[in-house]
């Protein structure tokens, strides 16, 4: 144990600035988020009678309510610009922690001292990733559950356990964001061997990958997507296509559908008529639109789920970090 | 010089190629046997550096091959480093560790580390043990790379040049603490330098580099007994080169006018060097 905390101190001790610097950016930033969070849950709990969401009868609303509606939605709009870029965090924080764990040692020198003092530099790069890791970790957890936190006071009516609402932008998934780019990170620092260089990189290489994770998630989630129509009440549910359901049952996507030149005409209820006539009294639809959707309940599955997948992509980049430290010059 | 039955360093037919297309050996064959210093001499780009880099494991032969102890880096760098102590060419210590810190880390990284043998070192050259690694001067940078390459308990040292950046009287104290340190460890030591006066001080042997080849390599004292200098032109001379009075002076195997110094015969050898590389 006494090995791991001096390890730990060391390791610090290399990395200060930029563990203080992006600590001090993340406790602001939480910060923030915690102090909106209890003005909304101030406001929400200040009028219960209230019901801010249902739009429809906003003019219905008690005595008070406009006031407090107002304030709780110029609050909610600063909420939703921090969750919306919250994701910039995870990435943000890997990169930076990622980059310098091979790479300053190569530029400065040490790694010939590193490597040379230990018998084996994928020892020393897997000690080295595992603080970058702790770092991440510690560092984005109190974000994630603070985005967690403030998603729930932005929507009081759903429970965001079972929701989609603001997914990808809030909880576990930015800290394995984090470990994508701590990935990132460390594999093209210890490709390149310069700082700056591999950080400018890695910005670009992160973009690609974040790209890739996110398709490879999309098509397994479409996979498990269920049909449903859009006057269906569906809570918040996870959208991942939508499409149009010809009368014979057979399926077309909507460039196809409309791409056919066909043009429709549609009910409130989503179903396609070949005229106005036909709509207008609901006789002969040629199909009906549908959209593909994850229902809200399966949430903490997809999530994990994702996470897992982009842990699972941050953890091969490692590997090949270890490959490539294993190979290359010191210098 | 004859082969040693057990080198500890030894080199086959090494040969390095950079991705330039640059040679930086050509074809090296070395065996070192255990015990004491030799020198390493040659001018910058002789190879000095890859060639203990190839040892290290951190440069992968184009040809041929290297061995420490008996064990090829290339197939078992762990074993391989276990038998090696490393002072790179310039003494890069962490920005942000102080002394302490540096025998700390070396412990993690080799937990076999004597970090009191190491800190005892430090201390008898009034190093402070709690200042940053990059606020020492370069002659405390060097003593803390030798100690932390001493600490490891290596039987075979390896020294890139270390002290090329240091003032007289710290390449003194450094070569003091190897040979005490080499001498009462039993350890072999590898330095190599382009200060020949250092290398007279210090060293039991001798291998002059040259264009990636090895142009000498012979005990100091065989090296000193073995050479000559004429004064007058030579057809047997190794080499010739310019004295500081404008006249030309012929390096000689045997006798002649007078006995040659080492700096005299490092010189003829790489004289001899430089023209087989401008025939080449």
């Amino acid at each position: 144990m006494s090995g791991a905390l001096t390890w730990a101190r060391l390791s610090f001790a290399q990395q200060r600035w930029e563990i203080l610097i992006l600590g001090l950016g993340v406790v602001v930033a939480i910060g923030l988020m915690a102090w909106m969070t209890s003005q909304l849950l101030g406001i929400t709990a200040a009028y219960p009678e209230c019901d801010f969401f249902l739009d429809e009868d906003q003019f219905a609303l008690p005595a008070g309510c406009d006031q407090a509606s107002q304030a709780f939605f110029g609050l909610y709009s600063n909420a939703e610009i921090f969750l919306r870029n919250g994701w910039l965090f995870g990435f943000g924080v890997g990169l930076i922690v990622g980059v310098p764990l091979v790479a300053r040692d190569i530029e400065q020198g040490t790694a010939q001292l590193a490597w040379t003092l230990g018998r084996s530099r994928t020892r020393w790069l897997l000690l080295r990733i595992a603080f970058g890791v702790l770092v991440t970790v510690v560092l984005l957890a109190g974000l994630a559950v603070m985005t967690d936190l403030l998603g729930a006071a932005m929507q009081p009516n759903d429970d965001l356990g079972r929701s989609f609402h603001f997914e990808g932008n809030r909880g576990m998934i930015i800290v394995a964001r984090g470990i994508l780019a701590l990935g990132i990170g460390v594999l093209v620092g210890a490709m390149l061997g310069r700082q700056l260089p591999a950080l400018l990189l890695g910005l670009v290489v992160t973009g690609l990958m974040y790209g890739a994770v996110t398709f490879v998630v999309h098509r397994w989630n479409e996979s498990e997507a269920v049909e449903a129509f859009y006057d269906q009440n569906l809570g918040a549910p996870l959208f991942v296509g939508s499409g149009v359901r010809l009368a014979s049952g057979e399926r077309r996507s909507m460039a196809e559908f409309y791409g056919d030149g066909n043009e429709a005409f549609q009910s409130d209820d989503g179903q396609l008529f070949a005229t106005a006539a036909d709509a207008e009294a609901q006789r002969d639809p040629i199909g009906q639109e549908y959209i593909l959707v994850i229902p809200g309940e399966r949430y903490p599955e997809i999530m994990a789920r994702g996470s897992l997948v982009t842990v699972g992509a941050g953890a091969l980049l490692m590997v090949g970090a270890a490959m490539v430290t294993s190979r290359r010059r010191p210098t | 010089m004859s082969a040693p039955a057990d080198p500890v360093l030894e080199a086959r037919g090494l040969a390095k190629r950079y991705r330039r297309g640059v040679w930086a050996l050509a074809g090296i064959d070395l065996a070192l046997p255990a015990g004491g210093i030799t020198a390493l001499v040659g001018p910058n780009a002789a190879g000095k550096s890859t060639l203990i880099k190839s040892w290290v494991g951190f440069e992968k032969p184009t040809r041929g091959s290297v061995r420490v102890a008996g064990i090829d880096p290339w197939k078992d760098r762990s074993a391989a480093l276990a038998k090696l102590g490393y002072v790179p060419q310039s003494p890069s210590l962490y920005d942000g560790l102080s002394v302490d810190d540096h025998l700390d880390l070396a412990r993690q990284l080799r937990p076999s580390f004597d970090r009191d043998y190491a800190r005892d070192r430090l201390a008898q050259l009034d190093i402070p043990a709690d200042r940053g690694g990059r606020n020492l001067s370069g002659g405390q940078q060097a003593q803390v790379a030798l100690a932390l390459a001493l600490g490891t308990r290596a039987p075979i040292l390896l020294l890139d040049e270390p002290l090329a950046s240091l003032d007289p009287l710290a390449r003194r104290e450094f070569l003091h603490v190897l040979t005490d340190a080499v001498r009462s460890d039993g350890a072999t030591a590898l330095l190599s330098s382009h200060i020949v006066t250092d290398v007279e001080q210090a060293c039991d042997r001798l291998i002059v580099l040259g264009v990636g080849r090895v142009l000498l390599h012979d005990t100091v004292s065989g090296a000193l007994d073995a050479h000559a200098i004429s004064t007058a032109e030579r057809p047997d001379a190794v080499g010739s080169f310019g004295a500081p009075d404008g006249s030309r002076i012929y390096l000689v195997r045997g006798s002649a006018d007078r006995s040659a110094t080492l700096d005299e015969v490092v010189l003829g050898y790489l004289a001899s060097g430089r023209s087989k590389a401008v025939a080449a």
